[in-house]
């Protein structure tokens, strides 16, 4: 093992290929302790968890290649920032500030609003858009919904999923912000043309010419809320600032984070990897001891199934066995383990063949040693480095042909692997629609594992096979 | 070339040196050797173990030294043609299998698996233009006297068994008519009966073609056999060179002596003598007497290093002591006393 | 052996219960189609039952299901081996004939035609810069080269693919981004071979770069190998020119295990086909199997697929085997199977 860190370090591929295996390693091991396990279901296939996100937004470093499209930006308060008392009654301020820069206006502007519990009347709220040119923009006015009949107080609403106002789309905010723009800078603009997307007039001023230049500067997004008790409870209240970028990785067409989607993929796809390859090795070189060892039928009968096996396609198979047994992870191991395991048998066994008749062996037995010694001391050492090389050469395979079967749809739903996110881009037309980011980046984290496990066995191959020794 | 009767010897070895490059540093496997071969017949054996830079030797002359090695100095002539200067593709043509024929050890892979032998052995006839017909008419001539059946040349070679094997390329060699053949331990991978008829065979066709040979091997009795004069080579160079009865009878050189000792005795109870240590690392070569760390005789002396000294007329070794008579420790018979200084004689020319 | 892969074949599909899946399906289906039909003649719901139940029994019949599966094996072996593969439940072939055969024999051409493009391709490539590289081992060329073909047996054909289509489709718009034929295709033969060609380029392209790596590395691996070997350096000796020596005592020795290699090579191809073909919606043999499985499954078509793709191997397999016999004297025929000698 000493000799094979050593070769691995000696050749510029193996350095690399080892710096990468040991990043991907790292990576993989924060994922594991920080992601919850089961991410897939209660994560990445939740909707909710995903609504406040832009969707199919390009990463938000394509920022730096020209143009400045608004950030993304989800806010929240969970404390007023003042509270005027009525006597029993309170109006509650929440402020959530940011500050714009960018040149190119919010994409969307919604509000969110958590648990409630009230025991008389329900709370009334209003959202108010502060400028930094002093103007505010009434957006949006609600009422939590009432009693209904039969219930009995203390009234909770919004317990499971918050409840969410695009307030974009709201006529109502549309004829406010028309409202401000006639008496702060007495422009005229119908409602109408407003609606949908106001944002380019309630982020800037207009220049004259019917359009708006992007006023910089603190805004603030309050949300003034009337409570008839001073005892009801408000858990949250949240805003959104859409963006047109988003992340590491950007957004697919549902607002999932690539990045997280991608990161969890990590993990995932080495345990695929490794464990195809860990198996199939140890089954392939066991039969393959078996194989040369025991001689007669039972070598007869491994040869034989081995030559079957190794005479099908693996894709195709994979394919039909998997549509016929299902879509589960350990299901799909293990079909892609049973056939892949005869090549490693013949190669051992010849191996184990010539071994056999060799001098080596012939001196071991002269002196006495059984046949265990024999096969611990004086086989293992010949093919370990030769089975060490074929397992991490299998590892990639591995990935690929899962990532292919993702990509066709018969993957494990309940598992986002890479080839999975691609294989929603590519049914959503992620292609055709130019969202490029969805297809490039599991493309690439494919391809950069695959390729880490690639330079490792090519950086192993001259213990395998001397002759490609430099210096020979 | 046909081996006719020529002014000077037919091959002349003047200082030859091959260097392979390695990661570690420049290796000499051959560090200055010289030697000749006279025409008609004569056959000289190059005795030396793994190592000592014999293949290199063989391997330079012929000039199919792999890619990491040259020729760093020194020169070869063949009948008074310097062929070290040749150009490649002259060289070729002109002295490769024509003048200068060579048989491989380890006939199992030498042969080309997938050509049958007979189509090998005339690959150079038929690329100098003779008709297939003709070649296969020598071809068949040759593998007759060779003792090989009839039908032979049909065959691939993993038909054939090991001496078959090698007669087939003694047989190859010979389609030029060639005035000198390099046996490169010919008959290392045999066993022994065969390996006696393979001598054999050589010992006729010198005889009958008066055909040249430069015999390497490590078999020090094998060479006894065939070869009209010895050299021994130890890390590089030349230790003993002269008759082969001058050289077995009276060993100068202490390598050479330790190797006739080691040779068992049919008769007698003496044990074989036995040479401990091993070869010094080229890549570092001692400064001094290369076989001193393993000499039964060092002295003071051999931290210099000795030159080739003519012990007697045709005789020639590399030691201090050697013209003082034979190399054997002290002790043994036939050691005359003082070792008298060496006198630098026409040794170190080229002989 | 072809008929051993065959077998294992039918056996897995009968011990996996799922002849009983697909025959059950395809009566489900007709059942399905024959309460919509009947239902606007027979209004009494028990008569209907009634009706649909005795039919349902003959369906079952008729298919054997009323028997256990291994009584059905044999049927379904000889079915398999002279191509009665069953009908196809939505796809249709051009001339709207509904059997898989016909559907299948009609996309075969495709996929060959991208399949034996990209291998003479590939190969082409493979000796000429496999050999050449491998007189230049140990040089930056060779470590390069070793790179390219790390990255490239770990590129993804499907996503190569992709990434072709977003640049040349898209990004450049020099070549189509899928399809066979331009809409409307031309009418005129030589203009149909032309535009077939012009968007064969990407797929093929795929096909190449995602092979091109493993091959030019395994030439160059097994070349060298041989390079080495002493009957090379005996040709040498023997003053022949280096053409000669190249041809006939390196190549033509590496030849078997460079071909093994090439039609090892192929086998990968017929999987990456299926994706390749889907990512560029080339109606071939590949795609059909993405149509049978996404969507509506259509397990008939699965099945003949699975066998049709297996039946092209074990030929490519055999050929192999016919050919190496040719290429290395040491493999000889002994007792209908090839030993070495």
């Amino acid at each position: 093992m000493r000799g094979l860190s050593r070769e691995l370090l000696r050749s510029g591929v193996g350095r690399v290929g080892v710096a990468l295996a040991a990043i991907l390693a790292t990576l993989a091991v924060w994922v594991l302790a920080t992601y919850p396990a089961d991410f897939g279901p209660s994560r990445w296939s939740d909707p909710s968890v995903w609504a406040d996100f832009p969707k199919a937004a390009p990463p938000s470093w394509t920022a730096l290649l020209g143009g400045e499209p608004a950030q993304h930006r989800i806010l929240s308060a969970t404390e007023p920032a003042g509270v005027v008392t009525r006597g029993p009654a309170e109006i509650r301020t929440y402020a959530m500030p940011f500050t714009y820069r960018e040149s190119e206006p919010p994409t969307f502007l919604s509000f969110r609003l958590g648990e409630v519990g009230y025991t008389g009347r329900p709370p009334s709220y209003s959202v108010v858009l502060v400028r930094p040119d002093g103007t505010e923009v009434a957006l949006y006015r609600g009422t939590v919904n009432g009693p209904r009949p039969g219930e009995e107080p203390p009234y909770v609403r919004n317990a499971d999923e918050p409840v969410r106002v695009l307030l974009s789309a709201e006529t109502g905010a549309a004829e406010a912000t028309a409202e401000m723009l006639a008496k702060a800078y007495g422009v005229t603009v119908d409602p109408a043309d407003l609606r949908g997307r106001p944002e380019a007039a309630l982020f800037g001023v207009p220049d004259g010419s019917g359009r708006f230049t992007p006023l910089h500067g603190e805004y603030r997004m309050e949300v003034r809320l009337a409570v008839a008790d001073t005892t009801d409870t408000v858990s949250e209240v949240g805003t959104v600032v859409g963006g047109a970028v988003y992340g590491l990785a950007g957004t697919d067409t549902q607002g999932r984070d690539l990045m997280e989607g991608l990161l969890f993929g990590l993990p995932v796809a080495l345990l695929i990897g490794l464990s195809a390859a860990i198996v199939s090795t140890a089954i392939g070189t066991g039969l393959g001891l078996i194989s040369g060892f025991m001689g007669g039928r039972v070598d007869l009968l491994i040869q034989r199934s081995a030559d079957i096996v190794n005479n099908v396609p693996l894709l195709p198979l994979l394919i039909f066995m998997v549509f016929v047994l299902g879509s589960q992870l350990w299901l799909i191991l293990l079909v892609l383990v049973a056939f892949s395991w005869p090549g490693l048998t013949i190669l051992i066994r010849s191996m184990i063949l010539g071994l056999r008749g060799g001098q080596e062996v012939e001196a071991a037995v002269a002196l006495g040693a059984n046949k265990r010694h024999i096969i611990r001391r004086h086989i293992f050492p010949h093919t370990a480095p030769f089975v060490f090389t074929q397992m991490i050469f299998f590892v990639p395979a591995a990935i690929l042909a899962e990532a292919g079967l993702a990509f066709l749809g018969l993957g494990d739903p309940s598992l986002p692997t890479w080839g999975q996110i691609l294989e929603n881009g590519f049914r959503t037309g992620a292609v055709f629609l130019g969202y490029w980011w969805w297809v490039i980046a599991p493309g690439l984290a494919i391809v950069v594992t695959a390729v880490t496990f690639m330079l490792l066995s090519l950086a192993m191959e001259p213990i395998v096979n001397p002759r490609l020794r430099r210096d020979s | 070339m046909s081996a006719g009767a020529a002014a000077g010897p037919l091959l002349r070895v003047e200082d030859l040196v091959v260097e392979y490059a390695t990661s570690k540093g420049a290796v000499r496997a051959v560090d200055g050797v010289s030697f000749t071969i006279d025409a008609p017949g004569e056959a000289l054996g190059v005795i030396g173990e793994s190592g000592s830079g014999k293949s290199s030797l063989a391997n330079a002359i012929i000039r199919v030294l792999p890619r990491n090695a040259r020729i760093a100095g020194g020169r070869v002539s063949l009948a008074g043609r310097d062929i070290t200067a040749l150009p490649d593709d002259v060289f070729r043509r002109e002295v490769r299998w024509k003048g200068i024929a060579m048989v491989f050890q380890g006939a199992m892979h030498a042969l080309n698996p997938v050509i049958r032998v007979g189509d090998q052995a005339t690959e150079r006839l038929r690329q100098d233009g003779v008709s297939r017909r003709d070649a296969d008419a020598r071809l068949t001539g040759l593998l007759e006297r060779v003792g090989l059946p009839r039908g032979t040349g049909e065959r691939y070679p993993h038909e054939l068994s090991g001496g078959m094997k090698q007669r087939v390329m003694i047989a190859m060699a010979l389609t030029h008519d060639p005035p000198l053949l390099i046996l490169d331990e010919p008959t290392s991978a045999l066993d022994v009966s065969i390996q006696a008829q393979i001598m054999n065979l050589l010992k006729e066709l010198k005889r009958e073609r008066g055909i040249a040979m430069l015999f390497i091997t490590h078999d020090l009795a094998l060479a006894s056999d065939l070869c009209d004069r010895i050299a021994v080579v130890y890390a590089g160079q030349v230790r003993e060179l002269g008759a082969a009865e001058a050289v077995l009878a009276d060993a100068r050189d202490p390598y050479t002596e330790r190797l006739m000792a080691s040779i068992p005795r049919l008769r007698g109870d003496a044990p074989p003598g036995f040479l401990a240590g091993a070869p010094p690392d080229l890549r570092t070569p001692p400064t001094g007497c290369r076989f001193a760390a393993r000499c039964p005789v060092v002295f003071e002396r051999c931290v210099e290093p000795p030159p080739l000294v003519e012990v007697s007329p045709g005789h020639v070794a590399r030691c201090w002591r050697s013209p003082a008579g034979s190399a054997a420790a002290p002790g043994s018979a036939a050691a005359p006393g003082s070792a008298a200084a060496p006198r630098r004689t026409r040794a170190d020319r080229a002989w | 052996m072809l008929l051993a892969v065959l077998v294992l074949l039918v056996i897995s599909l009968g011990a996996t219960g799922y002849s009983d899946r697909i025959l059950n399906a395809v009566v489900g289906e007709e059942m399905r189609g024959l309460r919509t039909t009947l239902a606007q003649t027979i209004r009494d719901p028990d008569e209907l039952d009634q009706t649909l139940a005795v039919r349902q029994a003959e369906l079952e019949q008729s298919y054997g299901l009323d028997q256990a599966w291994y009584s059905r094996l044999p049927g379904m072996v000889a079915r398999v081996l002279t191509f009665d593969l069953g009908t196809a439940r939505t796809l249709r072939s051009t001339e709207g004939s509904n059997r898989i055969v016909d559907i299948v024999l009609e996309r075969l051409p495709n996929t060959m035609l991208l399949l034996t493009t990209s291998l003479c391709i590939t190969a082409a490539f493979g000796l000429v810069l496999g050999v050449w590289l491998a007189t230049r081992i140990g040089s930056r060329l060779d470590r390069l080269v070793s790179w390219v073909a790390a990255i490239s047996y770990a590129l993804p054909g499907w996503w190569t693919g992709i990434l072709l289509i977003l640049v040349f489709g898209f990004a450049l718009r020099w070549l189509p981004t899928g399809g066979m034929f331009s809409t409307p295709p031309p009418t005129d033969p030589l203009g149909r071979l032309l535009d077939l060609l012009y968007h064969a380029i990407l797929p093929i392209l795929t096909l190449v770069i995602v092979s091109i790596g493993p091959s030019v590395y395994v030439v160059r691996t097994m070349t060298m190998s041989v390079a080495q070997e002493d009957h090379v350096t005996l040709a040498r000796a023997k003053g022949l020119d280096e053409r000669t020596v190249r041809n006939r005592h390196i190549l033509r020795v590496a030849a078997p295990p460079i071909v093994t290699g090439l039609i090892l090579g192929l086998a990968g191809s017929l999987g990456g086909s299926i994706l390749v073909e889907t990512v560029f919606e080339w109606q071939g043999m590949g795609r059909l199997y993405y149509d049978a499985i996404a969507g509506t499954p259509d397990e008939g078509m699965i099945v003949a697929l699975t066998f049709m793709f297996t039946l092209l191997y074990v030929i490519a397999r055999l050929i192999l085997e016919i050919l190496y016999v040719f290429l290395d004297p040491r493999v000889r025929y002994e007792d209908g199977r090839a030993r070495a000698v």
